[in-house]
């Protein structure tokens, strides 16, 4: 074939350009660390890694739901067993009146300390977390018991997702927990004025009463234990899930590094050698060997 | 007289050399010139007197050049370029989507649901709804603005298909100009205009990177061109080529002389025809169709739900379809509006904008119908300072009959998506309960829901997964377009190549040539001084 000088100078040109792209191409994937920088990079899996980045936020996004979730039903497990060591409290108030060998004075004074149970029943059924009521329904702003064991909330449900498809009620209405059944401030007044009344039967009546409302919070324990070990549940599986999908979207995106760097150092080889190749050859005419 | 003879030859020999060698120097003064093709002086035997020969003479100066590469070269061009401007076109598009980044909408999406999550965990809080508003005027922004830039985009192509037919007649009246000039030096037969014909064949290069197209040259050393039959390039004229507004908008490239339709099936103008056309206006649908979507079912979960305080002005109100059913009358800033069972929902816009207090003045609220004719839209007109304060009659039933709108986007797609005025100005209005209770969240979890339902598409896709098949669409393109593009230049690369190995010039080449004709240039000097010398002889010996 004939070569002219043209086709000399453009073929230098393209081995230079082409070698310095190539060169450019991989210099932008190891300051990435990505393989896939833009779709056509990769158009067959680009809406895979898109799909993949995705749901790790997601992911994200439920474990934050989760940590939340977790916390209200811990809360509300934890007034739940004060709740219980009240009335238990109250129980033994109760079966030491109860006896006959207890004096109305002793009833008297027995009355105070029934009062004062039934005020800290009272305060653990108004705990407050993170500025809301959690006994209140969804009129969480609203202190859910008055000072005459009053429901002010709602009956509302909040709820919380805590899984792809995992929705968990994160609360239960206070009127339900603590007066559905058995109200509790209702049988800690009936015994208080029991005793303050000195009213025998009506003090052993209450004992009764008192484990009919033990086990109504035994109850709700149940059930928001039941709740908060699915949410348990639910962090372990987003957790697993975080990994795996971060690993696949590495597999799928990530660049192998030390491949990068040979494939680099070889682009960078080939770029010297196509610039020497060109200065030599461009160099030289007939005319540098004219004389 | 036989030395007169030789010293003819001589001198003949010694022209015919110099003008080989002015050849030469032109090559390599052109070496560089694109579109040049190298030159060749024939050199032939003068015209002998019987067996005696009597010399040599440039017959003609020969312009090398390979016409079927050159036909080869303008058949494929056109489709480089057609893919080349489409590449560009979609490389462009490609960074304006900008995927995938923190700062693409796939992620702007996604923050724009954890949002509604926050304000599912937190419904309460004002820094939660803060920053609610603030990624959903975020998603705002990053639609419309790619909207809008695509659309930029496309205009800019437009005004690129302007230029490139400006371009294109600018072409063709050098071709005809070129034509005229070549048929008047032709003309006879004797000479061969090599150098404009260089020129021409460069014009012609030139243009079918423009637009595809058929040519012949004719007898009279004239080069027709046609495209689809029609001519563009003959001997008596050029038939201009201009642009158009269509009803599309754009620009229509048109036949000056009958108005009509350039059929236009390949080149850079086919490219950026299609990639106004065709790629472009398809992102803009995709974009269109998952924005309208984002806003419709959005907007039909927020106005069943409530503000923070269970705002009754801007919660709680349901669609309006068809007519009134029920009398009832209700009451706008203390008039009372009656609405009987035959009342339109217009009939009721206009009862609004009519009405007027007591003492005559408006009452400053204005009312229209949304786009769709089904919901009927109140906003204080006038003055910032005016309220709505509407109360329904009886027990509020009126509200959900009308529809007024609890919106939390507003606009109907990708081009005017914003976020509602009632939001920016209050975000306790930002919808998050059915019930109007502060703790309650079950219309933020709602929302937060929809994406993972299969909304777009006609309800075939969820957000995320209609986005990603955006983007996978518009790699496939990108890299098909990109891959069109370097085969085409491969092939093209090789064309050009084997075009250069036969009309370039190589400076080697010319330099052994100078060598050659400067070496019989040299004996022919000797040969004349020789044949002088005789003549000399001859002369002196006898005695002159």
């Amino acid at each position: 074939m004939r070569i002219t000088d043209l086709v000399l100078a453009q073929r230098v040109i393209n081995s230079i350009n082409s070698s310095k792209s190539r060169l450019a191409e991989l210099q932008n994937i190891l300051a990435t660390t990505k393989r896939v920088n833009k779709p056509s990079d990769d158009p067959l899996r680009i809406s895979h890694i898109l799909n993949l980045r995705r749901k790790i936020k997601d992911t994200e996004q439920y474990l934050e739901n989760v940590e939340i979730a977790g916390t209200w039903l811990d809360i509300a497990n934890q007034v739940l067993t004060q709740s219980g060591d009240v009335l238990n409290s109250a129980k033994v108030v109760a079966l030491r009146e109860a006896n006959a060998t207890a004096t109305a004075e002793s009833r008297a004074s027995s009355a105070d300390e029934i009062r004062s149970l039934k005020i800290q029943l009272r305060n653990s059924a108004n705990t407050v977390y993170a500025g809301r009521y959690v006994f209140a329904g969804t009129k969480t702003l609203t202190q859910p018991f008055n000072e005459n064991g009053e429901y002010q909330g709602d009956q509302g449900k909040i709820e919380l997702q805590v899984g792809e498809k995992r929705i968990v009620s994160i609360n239960s209405p206070g009127d339900e927990v603590f007066q559905g059944g058995e109200d509790l401030f209702a049988v800690l007044s009936d015994l208080e004025t029991a005793l303050e009344n000195d009213d025998l039967p009506g003090v052993s009546d209450k004992i009764g009463r008192l484990d009919d409302c033990h086990a109504q919070i035994l109850r709700w324990q149940g059930d928001f234990g039941g709740r908060s070990r699915r949410v348990e549940i639910s962090r372990n599986q987003l957790q697993d899930q975080t990994v795996q999908t971060t690993k696949i979207l590495s597999s799928a995106e990530d660049t192998d590094m030390v491949k990068i760097v040979v494939q680099l150092q070889a682009a960078g080889t080939a770029y010297q050698a196509a610039l020497s190749a060109g200065g030599q050859i461009l160099q030289y005419t007939l005319i540098s060997f004219w004389e | 007289m036989e030395g007169l003879r030789s010293l003819e030859i001589g001198v003949r020999a010694i022209r015919a050399q110099r003008e080989a060698l002015h050849t030469i120097g032109h090559n390599i003064a052109n070496v560089n010139t694109p579109g040049f093709s190298r030159q060749r002086a024939i050199l032939t035997t003068t015209l002998p007197s019987g067996s005696m020969g009597t010399g040599v003479k440039v017959q003609v100066v020969e312009r090398i050049r390979h016409e079927v590469t050159d036909f080869y070269i303008r058949k494929e061009t056109p489709t480089l370029n057609q893919w080349k401007a489409k590449f560009e076109v979609l490389e462009q598009v490609e960074v304006l989507f900008n995927e995938p980044s923190e700062a693409g909408i796939s992620n702007t999406l996604g923050e724009f649901w954890d949002a509604w999550a926050d304000l599912g965990n937190n419904p309460e809080s004002g820094a939660v709804r803060a920053n609610l508003k603030e990624q959903a005027r975020t998603l705002c922004e990053s639609l419309s603005g790619l909207y809008g830039i695509l659309k930029d985009l496309q205009t800019n192509i437009d005004q690129q298909i302007e230029s490139e037919v400006e371009f294109l007649n600018s072409l063709t009246q050098q071709i005809g100009d070129l034509n005229q000039q070549i048929e008047r030096i032709e003309l006879g037969g004797r000479e061969t205009a090599n150098d404009l014909r260089d020129s021409r064949d460069y014009l012609l290069d030139g243009l079918s990177e423009t637009i595809n197209f058929t040519y012949r040259e004719m007898d009279d050393s004239i080069i027709r061109i046609s495209i689809f039959g029609q001519l563009l390039v003959s001997k008596s004229k050029i038939a201009e080529i201009m642009t158009e507004s269509g009803e599309s908008g754009y620009l229509d490239v048109r036949w000056k002389d009958t108005g009509e339709n350039v059929v236009i099936a390949d080149g850079k103008l086919k490219g950026l025809i299609d990639a106004r056309d065709q790629i472009i206006p398809e992102f803009l649908d995709c974009l269109d169709n998952l924005t309208s979507s984002l806003i419709e079912e959005v907007n039909y979960l927020h106005r069943r739900g409530m503000g923070l305080n269970g705002d009754r002005e801007i919660a709680g109100w349901k669609d309006f379809t068809g007519t009134l059913d029920a009398d009832g009358s209700f009451n706008i800033n203390g008039v009372t509006i009656s609405v009987s069972s035959g009342n339109s929902l217009s009939d009721i816009r206009d009862a609004i904008n009519a009405m007027t207090d007591d003492a005559g003045t408006p009452t400053g609220v204005v009312a229209s119908l949304s786009t769709d004719g089904k919901r009927l839209i109140l906003r204080p007109g006038g003055t910032s300072s005016q309220t709505i304060d509407i109360t329904a009659d009886p027990d509020e039933i009126m509200l959900e009959k009308l529809g007024i709108l609890a919106d939390f986007f507003e606009g109907s797609g990708a081009n005017d998506i914003s976020l509602s005025d009632a939001i920016i100005n209050d975000i306790n209005k930002i919808a998050a309960s059915q019930s109007g209770a502060p703790g309650d969240n079950s219309n933020a979890l709602a929302i937060n829901l929809l994406k993972g339902e299969l909304t777009v598409d006609e309800g075939t896709s969820t957000f995320g997964d209609y986005y990603s098949g955006i983007i996978g669409k518009l790699g496939v393109e990108t890299r098909q377009a990109s891959y069109l593009q370097s085969n085409k230049e491969l092939l093209l690369t090789t064309l050009k190549d084997r075009r250069q190995s036969i009309c370039g010039v190589s400076l080697d080449e010319e330099m052994t040539n100078i060598i050659l004709f400067q070496q019989a240039y040299r004996v022919a000097v000797a040969f004349l001084k020789t044949v002088n010398d005789m003549l000399d002889i001859l002369t002196t010996s006898m005695g002159v």
